[in-house]
């Protein structure tokens, strides 16, 4: 927060400023949200603990359920191979944020600027996001001609655009009423009320609706995996799971669902840490006040 | 104070705006304003006295060019006119300093940037206000939100400002120090404001005319001129003449409410 001056009793009702909560901090970390990283990771310790204690007390073979200590070691044996498949899920993941990012605000932009076109192509965004993946995921194979790669990023890309489209709608459209009024007193043109007022209050919203995408490209790469199935390239996470399925090496497939589950969590870390970056200055999601 | 004879006088200056028998109904068929005429001559400071949905606000963003009216005109003797408009809301880009929100108007009229900085800073230190430039919305209290939206109607150097009832969200004190800090604006730049108030005491204070509307519909019911010398302050609040001012301003208004 910038520096401001101390308030002047000259009557300009700057003693009147809000007052805002001024944290200390351990490691670079507010000391309010230290608890909650602590409560989960002991919950997790805890529950790791009572996992792998079950699986030594009843002696439950490791291709039903192996423990948390083999998975670690599976997941520092198989490393490699573990984490060239993670490189390649989280590669069509990204690809396909992307380009949900550009299409959404794209389309968001061109649909504010004209009611009819989107009036015209909304439903079809809707249609395109109310179709199960796996159902049309086949048929995106055969049309991109078994091009598999471009097959996955196209799914994941259906699953994640629809957020960020419909979230940015929102914002674009939620300027302040009179702040528009004013740049119509002002003779702004189309391109300055853009690019001055309707995209940055549009901001949170997008940023919203990336949190969400972030997770949903992810989850759309890896369905879409599991959907082209062994016909795709041996490549991604979810084919490390199905193949560790079939060989019956259940203590991989618990690693490669770990490193999926690890990868979702640093994106939504990531979009989480973007939109703070972003807001901390301006917006009431971003602020702590002191009552 | 004399009524009713404020818009004849041969000797008057120009107006700098003419509203000619303007009317205007919504699309639900609520006839806001009607028939109004009205002249705004040239540095004076006038009032639109009156209680809620007499149409005040309707005018004034009328004036403003926001919607235009189902019938008369509104007529700009002059051709260049600058606007400024101050919301009842400080209406502020919550994203945006200080200085930026103050520059806003610059930019969109493609002042070069440091000449535009410049203006804008020395504007802000004008509303009291400096060492603020970098400060969000956020960080400022009420008054200084609203300080800010003043710099930014004025850093156009307008020659009409209009204001929808600026100070009605603000506490007693503040607002008396921010009609003061208008005033001596006002008196050093001399342009035109027209103030959209539904405190009679408030007109009084700052306005050399007040225009008393009554609702539904809108219409103007009488035109008073407030005879009392500028600069006014502390002491003219207490005076015996404010008092009387406002007495008559007051039966004024509760006659067109009656009506």
């Amino acid at each position: 927060m910038s520096p401001l001056p101390d308030a002047p009793h000259d009557g300009t009702d700057a003693e009147a400023r809000p007052v805002f909560a001024e944290e200390a901090r351990h490691l670079g970390i507010a000391a309010s949200t230290w608890p909650g990283i602590l409560a989960p990771l002991a919950i997790g310790v805890l529950a790791l603990a009572g996992w792998e204690w079950a699986v030594k007390a009843y002696q439950i073979p490791h291709y039903v359920l192996p423990g948390p200590v083999l998975i670690g070691q599976t997941i520092v044996a198989d490393w490699a191979l573990l984490f060239d498949s993670l490189l390649w899920t989280m590669g069509i993941a990204l690809k396909a944020l992307a380009a949900a990012i550009i299409v959404g605000v794209t389309l968001a932009v061109l649909f504010t600027q004209s009611k009819w076109l989107e009036k015209s192509l909304f439903p079809y965004a809707v249609v395109l996001q109310v179709t199960p993946v796996v159902s049309i995921a086949p048929l995106i194979i055969i049309w991109t001609d078994n091009n598999i790669p471009l097959a996955l990023l196209i799914c994941a890309w259906i699953v994640a655009f629809f957020p960020i489209l419909s979230n940015t709608i929102l914002g674009l459209n939620s300027a302040d009423h009179n702040l528009v009024n004013l740049f119509q007193m002002y003779g702004a043109s189309r391109w300055q009320t853009l690019r001055y007022l309707k995209l940055p209050a549009a901001l949170p919203y997008f940023l919203a609706g990336l949190k969400i995408s972030g997770g949903l490209a992810l989850i759309g790469a890896v369905v879409a995996e599991f959907v082209a199935g062994s016909g795709g390239q041996a490549s991604g996470l979810a084919y490390r799971i199905m193949e560790s399925g079939y060989q019956l090496k259940i203590p991989r497939m618990f690693a490669a669902l770990i490193m999926i589950s690890g990868a979702g969590i640093a994106v939504f870390l990531a979009t989480s840490w973007l939109s703070h970056r972003l807001l901390k200055n301006w917006h009431e999601s971003a602020v702590k006040r002191e009552n | 104070m004399t009524a009713g004879s404020a818009s004849g006088g041969a000797a008057l200056p120009a107006p700098i705006v003419a509203i000619r028998g303007v009317s205007k109904q919504f699309a639900n068929g609520t006839l806001a304003v009607r028939d109004v005429h009205l002249d705004l001559r040239r540095g004076e400071f006038v009032s639109l006295l009156g209680p809620s949905g007499c149409g005040k606000s309707t005018l004034l963003r009328m004036i403003a060019g926001l919607g235009s009216p189902s019938a008369g005109s509104i007529v700009w003797p002059s051709e260049a006119h600058e606007l400024g408009f101050v919301f009842q809301d400080p209406t502020l880009m919550p994203w945006a300093t200080a200085l930026a929100n103050v520059m806003l108007p610059l930019k969109l009229k493609s002042v070069a940037r440091g000449e535009a900085e410049a203006r804008a800073a020395a504007m802000l230190a004008l509303v009291g206000l400096r060492g603020f430039e970098q400060a969000y919305p956020r960080e400022l209290s009420g008054g200084m939100k609203m300080r800010v939206s003043i710099a930014r109607a004025l850093v156009t150097r307008p020659s009409i400002l209009l204001m929808d009832e600026p100070f009605a969200a603000l506490d007693e004190i503040t607002r008396h120090k921010l009609n003061d800090d208008l005033l001596a604006l006002w008196l050093d730049r001399k342009f035109t404001t027209v103030f959209v108030t539904h405190s009679v005491f408030e007109s009084v204070y700052l306005s050399q005319r007040i225009v008393v509307m009554a609702a539904r519909p809108g219409r103007v019911m009488a035109d008073l001129a407030v005879e009392a010398p500028f600069p006014r302050d502390e002491q003219f609040r207490t005076s015996a003449d404010y008092a009387h001012l406002c007495r008559i301003a007051s039966d004024s208004l509760k006659q067109a409410i009656a009506q």
